[in-house]
C-alpha cells in the first residue's frame, strides 16, 4: 500500500514539475483543459495554437471582433459572447480577479503584463499564470527579437497544452517563410515604415526599429536604433533621412491622411512621395503584433521591388496556416497595394 | 452631547453596514447568498473572500480613514477648509515618488534587499514631504490666503503630474502600464498586508492627535491665543503636516491617487457637528472609511461585469462637492 502511495506521489510530482515561462518564472501546472488569456496578444497566440475553444472567459475588448487583429476571425462569435467577461482588457488594466477565481481555470496565459502584476494575479487567485512574450518593447525581455520570442512562446504553449505538433508545424512554417524571404529580393534603397500602431493609431512618425518585415528581407531600415521596438521620430528626422520607399501601416490611415493634408508640401518633398513609392501595409500592431501580417507585409514589401511575387496566393497560404482555411475568407480582401 | 453620540452611532452603523455589504458585493451585484456558500465551505468562494473581498474591504476602510484624517489634519493646521492631500498636490507628489521608484530605481526587480513596495513607499513619502514643506513655506512665509494656497497646490500638483509623465515617456511599456494604476486609484491590488501596514500608520496617528485635539481647537482662535494657551504652533503645524503626508503617501503608494475623500469627509462632519476637533478627527476618519467603502461598492456594480477603478469614482463624486464648497464659501 505504502509503495503505491509513493508511486502515486512520484507520478503526480513528475506531472506537476515546474516549467519555465517567458519571464523565467517557475510555474507548476496540474491540469490543462480550462484556460484564460489575459493582456494584449495572449489570446492571439492561443488561437494560432487552435486553443480558442478552451478559454472559459474573455476580455471585453475581444468582443468587438475587430479584424484589424486577424486572429479574431478564428473566434466563434456566438460562443465567445456567452463567455463570462474577465475584465476590460488592455495593457496595465487588471482583470476581475473574483470572476477568475469563480471560473477556476487550470492555467492563465498572460501577455504584456509586468512581473509584479503576474505574480499578484497568481498569488491572489492561486491559479498558475504563464507569461508569454512578444519580444522587446511588447512586454518581453529588452532587446529580445520579436519572432524568436513568438516561437518560444508558441512552443511553451505547445508543451503545456499537449500541442507540440501544432507548435512544431507553426514554427517550421515560420522558418520556411523566413528562409524564402531571406533569398527573395535585394535592394540598396532606403526603406521606412510609418504609422505603426502603438496603444492606438498613430501617424507617419510612429515607426519601428528592427521592423521584422525589413529584417526578414534583409532590407535597410532607415531608422537605426540600438533599442529593438517601437520608436517615435520627429518630422525633421524623416525629412533628413528622405527615404526612397515609404510603407505606411493601415491602422494609422485616418491620422496619416490628416497629416498629409496639413503638411502637404513637407511630405510631398520626400523622394518616396515624388516617385510614387508610398504603399500601405496591413496593421502590424492591434492588441499586440499580428504575426501573420508580419509575413504577409514582408511579401508585399518584396513585391514592390520584384513585381513577380504572387501576393494573393501567399496571403491566402499564410492565413490558412495561422487561422485555418475556413476563416481566411472572412478577412477582407481589400486591394491595399495602391496609395492615393 | 446627545447629538454627538447619535451621529457617532449612526456613522459607525453605516460604516459597518458598508463593510458587510462590500464583503458580499461582486461584479454581478450584491449577493448575500454567498454567506450560505461560505458556511457550506465552498472552496472557491472562501478563496474569493480571503484573497479578494476581505482585503479589499479592509483596505478601503483604512485607506479612506487615513485620507480623511490626513485631510482633517491639513485643514486644521493650515486653517484652510479646502486643504486635502489631493488639492494640495501631495497625492500627485506621492505618485511621482512611487513612479520614480518603479521606473528609475526598478524597485520591483530583485536587486533590492527590501521588498519593492517598501522602496516605493519610501520614495512616495519623500516626494510628498518635499511637497508638504513647500506648502508650509508658502503658507507661512508669504502669508498666503486660503484660496491662494489651493492655487499653489494646483500648480504643485500639475508640476508633479508632469514629472510623472516625463518619467513614463522614457519608461518601458510594461513599467508604464504598471504606473498607469496610480493615476486611476485601484483597490484590487490590495492584500491583507497592505491593509495591516496602512492600519499600523493610521491607528497610532489617530490616537496621538486625538489626545491633543484641544491644541487644534486652540489654533482656531488664532496663533496668538494658541501660543498663550501653551501650544507650540510651529511644532504642531509641522508635525501634523508630516503625519498627514505620511498617511497620504502610504495609501497612494499602495493604491494610487484616490481624490477628494480627504476633502469631503471632514467637511461633512463639520457641517453636522461644528469644528470641535474632539469629534472631528475620529469621526472624519470613520466617515472617510465609510465613503471609500461605498465608492468601492459602487465601482463594482456601476458597469456590470467590469470593475471601475475607485479613484475615477471618488473624483466623480468629489469634484461637484468641491465646486459646491467653493461657491458656497464665496457667498
Amino acid at each position: 500500500m505504502k509503495f503505491i502511495v509513493i508511486i502515486a506521489l512520484l507520478v503526480s510530482w513528475l506531472n506537476s514539475s515546474p516549467i519555465k515561462d517567458m519571464m523565467n518564472r517557475d510555474v507548476t501546472i496540474k491540469d490543462n483543459s480550462k484556460i484564460l488569456a489575459i493582456g494584449p496578444g495572449a489570446l492571439r497566440l492561443l488561437s494560432y495554437m487552435n486553443l480558442q475553444n478552451n478559454i472559459v472567459g474573455i476580455e471585453n475588448l475581444e468582443l468587438s471582433m475587430d479584424l484589424k487583429s486577424p486572429y479574431r476571425a478564428k473566434l466563434d462569435e456566438t460562443h465567445i459572447k456567452t463567455l463570462p467577461i474577465i475584465g476590460e482588457g488592455g495593457a496595465g488594466k487588471l482583470p476581475n480577479l473574483e470572476t477568475i477565481i469563480s471560473l477556476n481555470p487550470d492555467i492563465i496565459f498572460g501577455s504584456f503584463l509586468s512581473l509584479e502584476q503576474i505574480n499578484m494575479i497568481q498569488n491572489k487567485t492561486k491559479i498558475p499564470v504563464v507569461a508569454l512574450s512578444y519580444g522587446s518593447s511588447y512586454g518581453g525581455e529588452t532587446n529580445k527579437a520579436k519572432l524568436q520570442s513568438i516561437k518560444e512562446s508558441l512552443s511553451l504553449i505547445g508543451s503545456i497544452m499537449d500541442k507540440k505538433d501544432r507548435a512544431k508545424e507553426l514554427i517550421d512554417y515560420m522558418n520556411d517563410l523566413e528562409n524564402e524571404l531571406a533569398n527573395l529580393t535585394k535592394s540598396d534603397l532606403k526603406f521606412y515604415i510609418g504609422g505603426i500602431g502603438f496603444k492606438g493609431a498613430r501617424g507617419i512618425n510612429s515607426s519601428e526599429s528592427h521592423y521584422p518585415s525589413f529584417e526578414l528581407l534583409g532590407l535597410a531600415n532607415s531608422i537605426k536604433s540600438p533599442k529593438i521596438g517601437h520608436i517615435e521620430i520627429s518630422v525633421e528626422e524623416l525629412i533628413h533621412i528622405n527615404p526612397d520607399i515609404i510603407f505606411l501601416d493601415l491602422l494609422g490611415k485616418n491620422i496619416i491622411n490628416d497629416e498629409l493634408k496639413s503638411k502637404n508640401t513637407l511630405y510631398k518633398s520626400l523622394n518616396a512621395f515624388q516617385n510614387n513609392k508610398v504603399f500601405w501595409l496591413y496593421p502590424y500592431n492591434f492588441y499586440n503584433t499580428n504575426i501573420e501580417n508580419v509575413y504577409i507585409n514582408s511579401f508585399i514589401i518584396a513585391s514592390k521591388i520584384n513585381p513577380d511575387i504572387d501576393i494573393i496566393h501567399k496571403q491566402k497560404e499564410i492565413y490558412n496556416m495561422f487561422l485555418g482555411s475556413n476563416n481566411s475568407d472572412k478577412l477582407e480582401k481589400t486591394n491595399i497595394t495602391t496609395f492615393e | 452631547m446627545n447629538k454627538k453620540l447619535l451621529v457617532s452611532i449612526i456613522l459607525l452603523l453605516l460604516t459597518s453596514t458598508f463593510f458587510v455589504v462590500s464583503l458580499f458585493t461582486s461584479s454581478n451585484g450584491v449577493n448575500f447568498g454567498d454567506l450560505q456558500r461560505v458556511i457550506d465551505g465552498d472552496e472557491r468562494v472562501l478563496l474569493i473572500f480571503e484573497q479578494i473581498r476581505l482585503p479589499r474591504a479592509l483596505v478601503a476602510f483604512f485607506a479612506g480613514a487615513s485620507l480623511a484624517l490626513s485631510g482633517a489634519l491639513m485643514q486644521a493646521v493650515l486653517k484652510n477648509p479646502l486643504a486635502s492631500p489631493f488639492t494640495l498636490g501631495i497625492s500627485q507628489a506621492s505618485a511621482f515618488g512611487a513612479s520614480f521608484a518603479i521606473i528609475v530605481l526598478q524597485s520591483y526587480s530583485s536587486v533590492f534587499i527590501f521588498s519593492g513596495s517598501f522602496i516605493t513607499t519610501i520614495c512616495a513619502f519623500g516626494a510628498s514631504l518635499i511637497c508638504t514643506f513647500v506648502i508650509l513655506y508658502l503658507g507661512k512665509s508669504t502669508q498666503m490666503r486660503a484660496e491662494s494656497l489651493i492655487l499653489a497646490g494646483v500648480a504643485i500638483g500639475a508640476l508633479f503630474s508632469a514629472m510623472t509623465m516625463f518619467l513614463q515617456y522614457f519608461a518601458t511599456e510594461v513599467d508604464v502600464s504598471a504606473t498607469l494604476f496610480w493615476t486611476f486609484g485601484d483597490l484590487s491590488k490590495a492584500d491583507i498586508y497592505t491593509s495591516v501596514i496602512i492600519a499600523c500608520v493610521f491607528v497610532p496617528s489617530l490616537l496621538f492627535f486625538y489626545q491633543r485635539f484641544w491644541k487644534f481647537d486652540a489654533l482656531l482662535l488664532g496663533n496668538e491665543s494658541a501660543i498663550n494657551l501653551g501650544v507650540s504652533v510651529v511644532r504642531l503645524r509641522v508635525g501634523a503636516m508630516i503625519v498627514a503626508s505620511l498617511l497620504s503617501a502610504i495609501t497612494v503608494s499602495f493604491l494610487g491617487i484616490i481624490g477628494f475623500i480627504g476633502l469631503i469627509a471632514p467637511h461633512i462632519i463639520r457641517l453636522i457637528l461644528g469644528s470641535g476637533h474632539k469629534m472631528l478627527l475620529p469621526l472624519s476618519a470613520i466617515l472617510g472609511g465609510g465613503l471609500l467603502l461605498l465608492a468601492d461598492i459602487i465601482s463594482r456594480v456601476i458597469i456590470i461585469p467590469l470593475v471601475v477603478p475607485v479613484g475615477i469614482l471618488t473624483a466623480f463624486l468629489g469634484a461637484p462637492l468641491f465646486l459646491y464648497l467653493l461657491t458656497r464659501k464665496k457667498n
